[in-house]
């Protein structure tokens, strides 16, 4: 009897408890954020903007295709909302009293700073992101020289949302890709300055379709080059090409193009990929001086050519491994210049590759760092090796 | 008579499961922040420092209470120092388990309440974790053994997947250079982990229930080197995915860790696992220390059955861990600040004042 | 709550004194009341909303000065 009445009371708390919806949040009840965007107002407050998936649209897309799955064409996919407020909470507290649900951080893809914010400090932001249990660190961070909400309030012509668009963008290392993790690490560490990837909505290709007479110029989200912070302020912008430096001294060269004049015919190209690549940072430290010997390897495929260069003769190859060679030098000087020398910043870690080396000597040169680095000397190997030439060997002979 | 109390007998392979459980469940939850906030880069260099001295305070454990076969701490206690001062630091001694289960209860409940369901009452959790450690306690000894041999095989399984899973994501810079922190602080990180390689003290409690008292020596160690291998395991493998300074900022480092996992857009959020092994290694851990705690204070009271003392114990257990701190920053301060001298003192400097009072009394066996 | 907190000390007490007051277990009994009442000590001003000092104090005040005086921070 005992055991009975026992059993039924267990049995009871067990059901009560073992759905455990205390702090359920059921999918109609969420409002599921893809971007976030964060800008610096005029009257120095923040404006926190958050584009929000539409579910209820997303089904009526997808495999549909034709004329007649234009189903979610017709619907607005995202709502991007914004507010201002003294924090990024305070901005987000007033947008939940216009969201008739929870918002979401768990699902977001992206943040995008605003120009005016990166020029303030991103430290009075950055906090929330870290705070709050549901953000990740595998958010892409990025800043774009427009107005974050502008960038938001956009869509993408073939993902979903514009978010999940640029999310795309930074996965395929279109530009220099920065994660949230690594933004975070950036700014805390002195031998590291932060990198954010720069992008912007601009013009973009024309949308066509039956429904579409007019000429109908679409706008999407690109990536345009990367933001260069001191601390944890902007100090200046890189375009695509100086970002290609960047990336090569940072040693994220893979799926980057090259592009190298024609060691035979004049005016003419050869246009190269780089399958894979590394690079290697030996500091080295003498009567004060600070010197960085840069060794850079890469992994070439040959993607194209615009003459009848001989690419089954070896001594082609060596003379296009060491035109692409020169190439990458080219890259790294032009972005070295600019870096090191206009905005005298370390952005490539060079710091902390001296402080694995150095210990001794980092502990008192760490505090001024930028300075210091301003300085040094950076000796630039390359090598690149062509691997592959692509489908074909000798290229098929106009005729003469 | 201890036998009397507690039926159970374990193997040489569950008590092996039993000590590991009970030292790595909470390590890997709170200490690779706070070791790491302390050492930086070398944190792992502080965990091998206090396997160092959790052997050494294993072997005294050890020495000591194979010198009173058959006995618990609690038994020989009163044998050693006396009948009333014996009692005395006994009751010291169940205050410690209890204190110690509670905190365990606690963090665990904090940790969901931070990570996961910030609007539910922690007293919820707290008290979902008391009927369940009452109830395996109630069961006895060789059920919980039972238990952790079959849940640290599937734990440490996991854990080492989620590691393998992040690899995209370390950098071996992270923890690069080597030896670069001041012995200050070195010795200062080595204390938490030290203090929690010294609850291999429940081994006082346990050792006469086992199957057989030959290995215990290795038996210890093995376990204790076990433990080391899994702390290493995530305590480098979240330095190399975030670097000191951010791993140190983290409470909860692992799970932070696990949440960078993303296998080509696919395979992420993984978050479920590590709390998967915090929940089930906690619960044994929780357990172990009520079950010493309730067997304890039966012993020191003689009474021929401890049951009846589990579900006052438990509310005891429950007010406490509530009442103890009043947020997850005073329990972390204090597990970080006061903690390793509070435990130290009951793991290492007691027993170690027993084995000497034992060797110049020469009262036990040889 | 206050009623709910009573009803599981009812709970605990008809689970355990019975069997024990059958098998004449005295000693057993008054340790089971002295523990149950230490319970009740701790649970009943919390659930009531009292602030009881924290242990954590007690230990701290023991334990701080020599954790100084070992490591200088």
């Amino acid at each position: 009897m005992k055991q009975k009445l026992f059993l039924i009371l267990f049995l009871l708390f067990i059901t009560l408890n073992i759905s455990g919806c205390w702090s359920k949040k059921e999918l109609n009840e969420i409002a599921i954020i893809l971007g976030t965007g964060v800008d610096y107002t005029k009257d120095n407050k923040i404006q926190l903007t958050y584009q929000l998936a539409r579910p209820a649209a997303f089904g009526g897309g997808g495999m549909g295709g034709g004329p007649g799955g234009g189903a979610a064409m017709n619907q607005n996919i995202t709502w991007v909302i914004s507010a201002t407020g003294d924090t990024v909470f305070d901005a987000q507290d007033k947008l939940s009293q216009q969201v008739s649900r929870h918002l979401y951080l768990g699902h977001n893809v992206v943040l995008i700073l605003g120009e005016r914010l990166c020029r303030h400090g991103v430290k009075d932001v950055n906090n929330f992101f870290h705070r709050q249990p549901l953000s990740r660190g595998t958010v892409w961070v990025m800043a774009t020289p427009q107005e974050a909400k502008k960038v938001l309030e956009s869509h993408s012509e073939l993902q979903i949302t514009s978010a999940q668009a640029v999310g795309f963008l930074a996965r395929f290392r279109t530009g220099y890709a920065v994660k949230f993790r690594d933004f975070s690490q950036d700014l805390a560490s002195r031998g590291t300055d932060p990198v954010l990837t720069r992008v912007e909505l601009k013009n973009q290709g024309v949308a066509q379709g039956p429904g579409l007479e007019k000429v109908h110029h679409h706008q999407e989200i690109v990536i345009t080059g990367t933001a260069i912070f001191k601390g944890d302020k902007l100090i200046g912008w890189l375009d695509s090409r100086e970002t290609q430096g960047l990336r090569c001294i940072k040693g994220e060269m893979h799926e980057m193009r090259i592009t190298v004049p024609s060691p035979i015919y004049p005016d003419k190209n050869i246009s190269l990929k780089v399958i894979a690549g590394n690079t290697k940072i030996e500091p080295a430290y003498q009567k004060g001086e600070i010197k960085f010997y840069l060794t850079v390897r890469a992994e070439v495929d040959l993607i194209e050519q615009q003459d009848e260069e001989d690419f089954t003769q070896p001594e082609m190859i060596k003379i296009v491994e060491n035109k692409a060679a020169a190439e990458i030098r080219q890259h790294i000087k032009t972005t070295l210049d600019k870096v090191q020398g206009e905005y005298k910043v370390d952005s490539f870690g060079f710091g902390e590759a001296f402080h694995c080396k150095h210990k001794r000597e980092w502990s008192m040169l760490k505090n001024r760092w930028d300075e210091e680095f301003t300085n040094a000397q950076v000796y630039l190997t390359v090598k690149v090796k062509l691997r592959d030439t692509g489908m074909q060997g000798r290229r098929a002979s106009l005729k003469k | 008579m201890g036998k009397i109390l507690e039926g159970g007998k374990i193997d040489a392979r569950q008590t092996l499961y039993l000590l590991v459980t009970m030292i790595y469940a909470t390590l890997i939850l709170f200490v690779p922040q706070n070791t790491v906030a302390h050492a930086q880069q070398d944190a792992w260099l502080s965990f091998l420092v206090a396997f160092a001295g959790g052997v050494l305070i294993s072997l005294v454990v050890i020495n000591l209470s194979l010198r009173f076969p058959g006995q618990t701490l609690f038994e020989y206690l009163p044998r050693i120092l006396g009948r009333f001062p014996g009692k005395i630091i006994g009751f010291f001694y169940v205050w410690l388990f209890i204190h110690l289960c509670a905190l365990v209860d606690r963090e665990y409940c904090s940790t969901i309440v931070a990570a996961f369901m910030p609007e539910t009452p922690l007293v919820v959790f707290l008290i979902h974790g008391t009927i369940m450690f009452a109830y395996l306690a109630y069961s006895g000894l060789e059920v919980l053994a039972r238990l952790s041999q079959l849940f640290l095989p599937l734990n440490a399984g996991l854990l080492t997947i989620l590691f393998v899973l992040a690899t995209p994501e370390m950098k071996v810079v992270n923890i690069l250079p080597v030896f670069d922190t001041s012995l200050l602080s070195l010795a200062k990180s080595t204390l938490t982990p030290l203090s929690w390689f010294g609850e291999i003290i429940t081994l006082a409690v346990i050792i006469p229930y086992l199957a057989e008292q030959k290995n215990v020596y290795r038996l210890t160690i093995k376990a204790l080197f076990f433990v080391l291998v899994l702390i290493e395991l995530s305590t480098v493998g979240v330095l190399l995915i975030f670097g000191p300074a951010l791993t140190g900022s983290y409470l909860f480092p692992v799970l932070n860790g696990t949440k960078m996992i993303n296998i080509a857009n696919f395979f992420e959020r993984l978050e479920i696992i590590p709390i998967v092994i915090w929940i089930t290694s906690g619960t044994v851990k929780a357990t172990l220390f009520f079950w010493a705690a309730t067997l304890g204070s039966a012993q020191l009271l003689g009474l021929k059955d401890y049951h009846p003392l589990i579900l006052p114990l438990a509310v005891i257990v429950t007010s406490l861990s509530y009442l103890l701190h009043p947020n997850i920053i005073d329990l972390l301060n204090f597990l970080t600040e006061d903690f390793p001298f509070y435990a130290l003192t009951f793991e290492f400097l007691i027993p170690f004042l027993l084995l000497i009072i034992v060797l110049i009394k020469e009262t036990g066996k040889k | 709550m206050i009623f709910l907190l009573i009803l599981v000390f009812l709970f605990i007490i008809y689970l355990q004194v019975p069997p024990l007051v059958k098998n004449k277990m005295w000693r057993e009994l008054i340790a089971f009341a002295v523990f149950l009442w230490l319970g009740m000590v701790l649970a009943v001003p919390l659930v009531l909303g009292f602030n009881l000092p924290s242990p954590t104090k007690a230990i701290e005040a023991i334990f701080k000065p020599l954790a100084n005086w070992l490591i200088p921070s």
